[in-house]
């Protein structure tokens, strides 16, 4: 049989009651280091110069992903998996009902600079996987190809070395990660069998 | 307060909500009753024949404008996919048609004939298409889409969203997933039909189409029912084998009384599948179609479809079933790859499949209630991407039979220039002029809906026609 134990409240509150002085010790710094101590036309040559904090330029998370995308020691298909992984985090951070536009490449690009529900710049205009029309490509420049079986299932292709979508030396990357091979590659049809050939 | 704890009110509120909800389903579902029951059971039958060609069919190159203004703007927009006018089949609109000259993929003789009439006859024009139909909550328009100022349907150009949606006719998204024909059923199944088979047939598994509040849809294959000892098992005579010692086992099992209320509903609801399974089978066996077998030529997976189909109309009065709709799907429209030597070989089966379907049906009599009609997950964009298409939104719909006004184009067909007052962008995305509610709203006015009914068949419908106020909204049957 379990017994309750009574809540310890008095750590707790002693806590609260702590972080409350030392918000308001550190909201009083602030304030006076903008100068919002200064009388009007007062004479601060007393008062010491305060320089503005440089912070460094916070790297976006979808570059951080991208990090390696396009370098010559990394494959195409880790290229596709980056991609996919920013694709997939994007829509875990916007949420809603339509996180991913999923129709052109183009509309995708733009969502993830910033163009999307909650303003959100996931990927910055200068991303190794952007080229200068705004459209994310592969690592031979070419733009990739985004097919969306569902609003959480979107394949990823390349047109590979050839920079010719739609041949043989394609890459396709599906939604649970598997590739596709052989004659998959360039089917009838991407969704569901052709069965009018049979 | 004493006694009243949080946990206390967690539960208690927990119950209420499952409770409210049931009460709610209870409510909606006696007022279906209750209105089906003040209608009384029609007399006549009727069947709606869903056609979904998976994938996403291309059809603008389906239906094509043929006049020399029209055909030169869809050949810049379709560069080297477009068809030449040479090629096309020339459909004739009749006087009360738009007016405009078209004509169909040059793989589709049969639905050529169909639209321009049957044998040569124009007084039997069984086919007409409805251009630019796709899923909307409300009218939009390109300038609505691009300033974001209306509703649009989740995740528009991907493929199981708007599969579901076709289906569903809710493209804003369901918390529970029912089917329009489904909905269509709860209204109209207790009081038109009665027997125990299913108002719902599908020949392509299960799908959300016939899916209802309170109906089941009914699952065949193209030679009848899955029984565990149907009359036509492949096992042979043996009773020995083993399929059948197993199927005997299963049977048995199932016929047994069980003291848990669980495992005596499964086998109650078991039985009584199997047991309207097998009297599907017995009739479908029973059923000599002989004499329309020649309109069904070769056995492909989609000509068998439609065969079943037929038999499974003519055994209305046996099954019970003034009110049907049958499901059928022909997948593997995503021509991304490939547009014009794939669709071209999907184009003929489809169209000899439909055609022997409806000439079937004529000859057996029953052409004037049953009405066909297709639907796909989106239209594709008119600009190729090499040798094929992308994922778009609105497209041609098809639909035949008695009822229908054939030998025209109904909607409004759209300007195919890209980048034109119907192109949304990124390649010839047209913005649908006809919504799926209007679409199938028609269907269900002629099934038999009351139009008091038709919101909570059709949720949305009210953003595009007052159902109880305004006629047949795009015009494609007749009143």
């Amino acid at each position: 049989m379990s017994r309750k134990v009574p809540r310890q409240r008095s750590g707790g509150t002693l806590g609260v009651k702590w972080l409350i002085v030392v918000g308001m010790l550190v909201t009083v710094r602030v304030w006076m280091i903008s100068g919002g101590g200064k009388e009007e036309g007062g004479n601060r040559s007393n008062v010491p110069v305060s320089r503005p904090v440089v912070r460094p330029e916070k790297v976006k998370p979808g570059d951080a992903i991208l990090k390696g995308y396009g370098k010559t020691e990394g494959t195409v298909q880790g290229d596709l998996t980056a991609m996919a992984e920013v694709v997939g985090n994007f829509a875990l951070l916007v949420k809603g009902n339509d996180p991913l536009p999923l129709g052109a490449n183009e509309e995708l690009a733009a969502a993830l600079m910033g163009k999307n529900a909650v303003g959100l710049e996931f990927v910055s205009g200068e991303s190794a996987a952007l080229n200068e029309k705004g459209q994310l490509v592969d690592r031979w420049g070419t733009p990739l190809f985004f097919h969306a079986r569902a609003r959480d299932e979107v394949d990823i292709r390349s047109a590979g070395p050839d920079r010719k979508m739609w041949t043989g030396d394609d890459v396709h990357r599906l939604h649970d990660g598997r590739y596709l091979r052989g004659e998959a590659l360039n089917a009838g049809s991407l969704f569901e069998a052709s069965e009018g050939a049979r | 307060m004493s006694g009243f704890t949080r946990r206390r009110f967690l539960g208690e509120s927990s119950c209420a909500a499952v409770s409210g909800v049931a009460v709610l389903n209870t409510l909606v579902n006696l007022q279906l009753a209750q209105r089906a029951s003040a209608q009384g059971a029609p007399s006549d039958y009727k069947t709606l024949v869903c056609l979904f060609l998976n994938g996403g069919n291309d059809s603008f190159n389906w239906l094509v404008p043929r006049d020399a203004g029209r055909h030169a703007i869809y050949s810049t927009a379709r560069g080297g996919l477009a068809l030449g006018t040479g090629s096309l089949l020339p459909l004739n609109q009749t006087a009360q048609g738009d007016g405009q000259l078209y004509g169909i993929h040059p793989s589709c003789a049969g639905l050529q004939e169909l639209f321009n009439g049957l044998g040569g006859d124009t007084g039997k024009r069984r086919a007409a298409f409805i251009a630019n139909v796709g899923t909307l909550i409300e009218p939009t328009t390109k300038a609505g889409f691009l300033a974001e100022s209306v509703r649009l349907p989740r995740a528009l150009f991907s493929h199981s969203d708007q599969i579901d949606q076709w289906q569903t006719s809710v493209p804003q998204g369901m918390s529970e997933l029912t089917g329009w024909g489904g909905r269509a059923a709860d209204v109209l199944h207790a009081t038109a039909n009665t027997g125990q088979t299913a108002m719902g047939i599908s020949l392509a598994g299960n799908n959300l189409f016939q899916v209802g509040n309170t109906v089941r849809q009914f699952v065949i294959t193209a030679d009848g029912a899955l029984t565990l000892a149907g009359p036509n098992t492949s096992v042979g005579d043996d009773p020995l084998n083993p399929l059948r010692l197993k199927n005997a086992t299963q049977k048995s099992l199932i016929e047994q009384h069980y003291t848990g209320l669980m495992q005596e509903s499964f086998a109650q609801l078991t039985k009584s599948s199997l047991e309207a399974q097998e009297f599907f089978l017995s009739q479908f066996n029973g059923y000599d179609d002989s004499a329309v077998a020649g309109f069904f030529p070769g056995g492909g997976s989609l000509m068998s479809q439609f065969r079943a189909a037929a038999k499974a109309i003519a055994l209305r009065p046996q099954l019970g079933l003034k009110r049907q709709t049958i499901y059928l799907s022909l997948g593997g429209w995503d021509h991304h790859g490939e547009l014009l030597t794939t669709q071209a070989g999907m184009l003929t089966v489809l169209s000899e499949a439909l055609t022997g379907f409806q000439k079937a049906l004529d000859q057996l009599g029953l052409q004037d209630s049953v009405v066909t009609f297709t639907a796909s997950d989106f239209g594709r964009t008119l600009r190729s991407n090499g040798r094929g298409t992308d994922h778009a939104w609105g497209g041609n719909a098809f639909a035949m039979g008695g009822p229908v006004l054939g030998g025209r184009v109904h909607g409004v067909f759209p300007d195919l220039a890209l980048e034109g007052p119907d192109d949304v962008g990124y390649g010839g995305r047209l913005v649908p002029k006809v919504s799926v509610d209007a679409f199938f709203g028609e269907m269900l006015d002629w099934f038999g809906v009351p139009a008091s009914s038709m919101e909570m068949v059709l949720p949305n419908v009210g953003n595009f026609y007052q159902p109880t106020v305004t006629g047949r909204p795009v015009g494609f049957l007749a009143v």
